[in-house]
């Protein structure tokens, strides 16, 4: 499982991702981009589920992690690192938040919380245009604000990061314990895992990694409103990602990213028009998978190689 | 005359294991038979292959003349079997009478359903007594008479009953298998699983002993009760509990 | 005074809709033991049903109701049969993945059949109130209320008196007493399936006179018949009741006493769900499954 050798692939892709990125290329680097923070999502989303937690409502820590970053360089002339960092840290309050008032909630109610949560901070965004420019928008200062390419660099570098970090993670004796939360906590309970506190540190990482997507995404866009910031289309591309390419596993939504950002160009170019296409589709995607491929593509591919 | 049940060869597995590998078993029209045999022989699983709880995994199934394995579960309560599962297994929230009613839920029995009731009454008083509380309110006696009549609220031919005796103080068993001997009278036929052979065979006339999910014996009762084999494996378990 | 009086009555008319809504859910999980996060789609098909049997037939929602709620069954009892019905034994992960999934499409086949575009029925009577004690109440909530209560009363007769009703409440208690009794399980199941999309269609029906129609208010639904559910209880028909009133009178006062109130409103739902479980839990009843 360690081997790094089995990774071969894995290494290889995200090199690839960093090399297009590098590039001087512009649709390269903009396809680089957006699978890079797609991956980040889908490896942070895949971080939860792995502990037994469905997030219906990741888009809240995307959301927060963009306009921390928006608003923190608007209000306080922060750049695009302090920016980020702040996002990270602003993700990763929330999510303990998320954790310690769903308590010992599992399954389907835990997913409400997380779905309410999202959508919450939706409603308050667009209530409190003192604070987030409600409908209105949010602009990235240009002054602070990288170019295109300086941030697809960056975004690849953020995607190999999160990878890495998901793969040390893995080894370490947080996936042990995430697998035992995942079947029944109390088990875990007995083997010495306090689940509480594991919680809290599962979903504070991946709300981390969530938000730094969000923030670096916001930089790039450069626009922000509390559709784009806590829309649900985030959240599914998080899930679909992961949930094709494989979940529990490190390489899975690597896969899945790249697959879903390959799916919803297509759609784009094939069915632009179409109100609702990609998204359908996804949902479509989501079904299908999970009736007759609950293990992903990842899974096929690893049934395969053993 | 052939028999009312008829088992060859019936094979059922859970996963990898084979639970039943492979009996011969026969019901007449009217006669009390018991299967016995020690904790995990499969005698549950024949009970569930035979009402169609569980997948028949090969052997064939004759009931009443025809194929039993072609009808779903639901069409063979219709059919006349009635399955009294083991645990009781009663709707804890619904009243005593409403779970008899739920008893005679197929069409032919509902037609019935007022004689019935009233048969049920006549045999388990306490049922009558109880009749407007929550099922699970019960002590385990009450739930297992009380799934007895919701078995036989359904008018079968064939009753099968699984571990009525289990969990039970004595003296209520010996009250059940009395009952049990009254509706032997009446003319359906009984399927008898029990680890408690002693109380199985006052009621039975005949017996199979099932072990490692192959039978292993088949008697009459008379004979089986004195029989050294069962006496060494089952009736000295059961000195204790009867 | 006046002004608390209005609230009551708001409250006590939006209650009842959403009693609707969320009894549904609440018989669905009770027998199936699958939390259908498609359920807000239901009430959304529901509205556009009703918007289009206005608009296109001229038929007034509540003569167009038996024909959705028919319709509603139908495919509700389709759906389950061909596709949830794998999820039966199936983790409750794939359980919520799958219907989300499911929830995803209708929304966005809406969406494309039907554009983003605000709808809504206003039959001419709807639009008409009277007054009341000093409190202003329209006919159309008035008549809304009222339907929604009276599906709900039937279910209820329904579930204690008919012999599928109680079959229905035997299969929720017991799956392998069920099948032992008789009863014909998938059918069940799947029948009980429809009449839940069946009630959300309804509920959407009832709901066009006073929400706009779009294809995205399945979502809110949602979340406000969870927190429903948190408040009153799942699996059974006296909490949905309760928590719905909870919920509609919490959501008019808001609207009603807090500045832009109608704004937050929407929000309320989410606050309820998370304020309840932070002081219980296992919500009011503890009837939540923690671990």
């Amino acid at each position: 499982m360690r081997s790094l050798a089995r990774h071969v692939p894995l290494i290889g892709v995200m090199a690839v991702l960093v090399g297009a990125a590098l590039l001087q290329d512009p649709v390269l680097n903009d396809r680089a981009f957006r699978t890079a923070t797609t991956i980040m999502l889908a490896t942070s989303w895949n971080l939860m589920v792995s502990a037994g937690l469905i997030s219906l409502g990741h888009a809240a820590f995307w959301g927060v992690g963009s306009y921390a970053c928006l608003l923190g360089a608007a209000g306080l002339g922060l750049p695009v690192g302090a920016g980020l960092l702040l996002a990270m840290a602003v993700g990763a309050a929330l999510g303990a938040v998320q954790a310690l008032v769903t308590g010992r909630l599992r399954g389907a109610f835990f997913a409400i919380c997380t779905l309410a949560m999202a959508e919450g901070l939706r409603v308050a965004a667009l209530m409190l245009p003192g604070l987030t420019h409600g409908a209105e928008g949010l602009f990235a200062p240009q002054a602070l604000r990288p170019t295109p390419h300086v941030l697809g660099v960056l975004g690849a570098l953020l995607a190999v990061a999160s990878v890495g970090f998901a793969f040390w993670l893995s080894g370490t004796r947080f996936h042990f314990a995430m697998a035992a939360m995942r079947s029944h906590e109390g088990a875990a309970q007995m083997i010495g895992i306090d689940p509480r506190r594991y919680r809290v540190a599962v979903v504070a990482m991946s709300a981390a990694m969530a938000s730094l997507a969000g923030g670096v995404s916001a930089w790039y866009g450069g626009y922000l409103d509390p559709g784009v910031a806590f829309g649900l289309q985030t959240t599914i591309t998080a899930q679909i990602a992961a949930i094709l390419g494989g979940m529990f596993s490190v390489g899975g939504p690597v896969v899945g990213a790249i697959a879903v950002v390959a799916v919803g160009d297509a759609t784009r170019g094939l069915l632009g028009g179409v109100q609702g296409a990609s998204q359908g589709l996804f949902g479509l995607i989501l079904v299908v998978t999970i009736l007759f491929r609950p293990r992903g593509i990842g899974g096929l591919l690893r049934r395969a190689r053993a | 005359m052939s028999a009312l049940l008829s088992l060859r060869g019936v094979v059922a597995r859970y996963g990898e294991s084979v639970a039943v590998d492979g009996i011969d078993l026969d019901v007449q029209q009217g006669e009390v038979v018991s299967l016995l045999g020690p904790n995990g022989a499969g005698k549950t699983t024949t009970m569930g292959v035979i009402a169609g709880l569980v997948p028949c995994g090969g052997g064939t199934i004759c009931y009443d003349g025809g194929d039993l394995l072609r009808l779903p579960p639901h069409r063979r309560v219709a059919a006349g079997i009635a399955l009294c599962p083991e645990g009781r297994q009663v709707f804890p929230n619904l009243t005593v009478e409403e779970n008899l009613l739920l008893g005679s839920f197929h069409r032919a029995a509902r037609r019935e359903r007022s004689r019935t009731l009233g048969e049920m009454f006549e045999l388990f008083p306490i049922l009558l007594e109880r009749r407007r509380q929550p099922a699970g309110l019960m002590s385990g006696g009450e739930q297992q008479m009380l799934a007895v009549a919701r078995a036989l609220m359904a008018r079968p031919r064939l009753l099968l009953l699984d571990e009525p005796s289990l969990g039970l103080a004595p003296r209520i068993v010996v009250q059940l298998f009395d009952t049990l001997r009254r509706i032997a009278a009446s003319s359906i036929s009984i399927l008898l699983v029990e680890q408690n052979a002693r109380a199985a065979l006052g009621v039975a006339e005949r017996g199979y002993v099932i072990s490692a999910g192959r039978i292993v014996q088949r008697d009459s009762a008379a004979a089986l009760l004195t029989s050294r084999r069962m006496q060494e494996a089952f009736i000295g378990k059961a000195a204790g509990n009867a | 005074m006046q002004f608390v009086g209005q609230v009551i009555a708001d409250s006590l008319l939006l209650g009842g809709i959403y009693t609707l809504a969320a009894v549904g859910l609440s018989l669905s999980f009770g027998v199936t033991r699958i939390i259908n996060f498609a359920h807000g789609e239901a009430v959304m098909l529901g509205a556009y049903g009703a918007f289009w049997a206005l608009t296109l037939l001229h038929l007034d929602p509540l003569l167009a109701l038996p024909f959705l709620m028919a319709a509603g069954t139908a495919a509700g009892y389709a759906l389950f049969r061909l596709v949830i019905s794998h999820l039966l034994d199936a983790p409750q992960e794939n359980q919520i993945l799958l219907t989300f999934g499911l929830a995803l499409i209708l929304q966005n086949l809406a969406l494309y059949l039907w554009t983003g575009d605000q709808r809504a029925t206003t039959p001419d009577y709807a639009l008409n109130s009277f007054l009341i004690g000093g409190v202003v109440v329209s006919y159309g909530q008035l008549i809304a209320a009222a339907m929604a209560l009276t599906l709900v009363g039937a279910v209820f007769v329904w579930l204690r008196r008919s012999e599928l009703g109680r079959a229905t409440r035997a299969l929720a208690e017991n799956r392998r007493a069920a099948v032992l009794v008789g009863i014909n399980v998938p059918h069940l199941y799947a029948l009980t399936f429809g009449i839940s999309v069946a009630m959300g269609a309804a509920a959407g029906a009832v709901l066009s006179f006073i929400l706009p129609i779009t294809p995205f208010m399945g979502a809110d639904i949602l979340v406000k018949t969870f927190a429903i559910i948190v408040l009153g209880g799942f699996g059974n028909v006296a909490g949905a009741t309760v928590g719905a009133f909870l919920l509609a009178f919490a959501e008019t006062a808001v609207a009603y006493y807090v500045p832009e109130g109608n704004g937050w409103s929407e929000a309320v739902a989410f606050a309820v769900l998370f304020a309840v479980l932070i002081v219980r839990p296992g919500g009011i009843l503890g009837q939540v499954v923690a671990e």
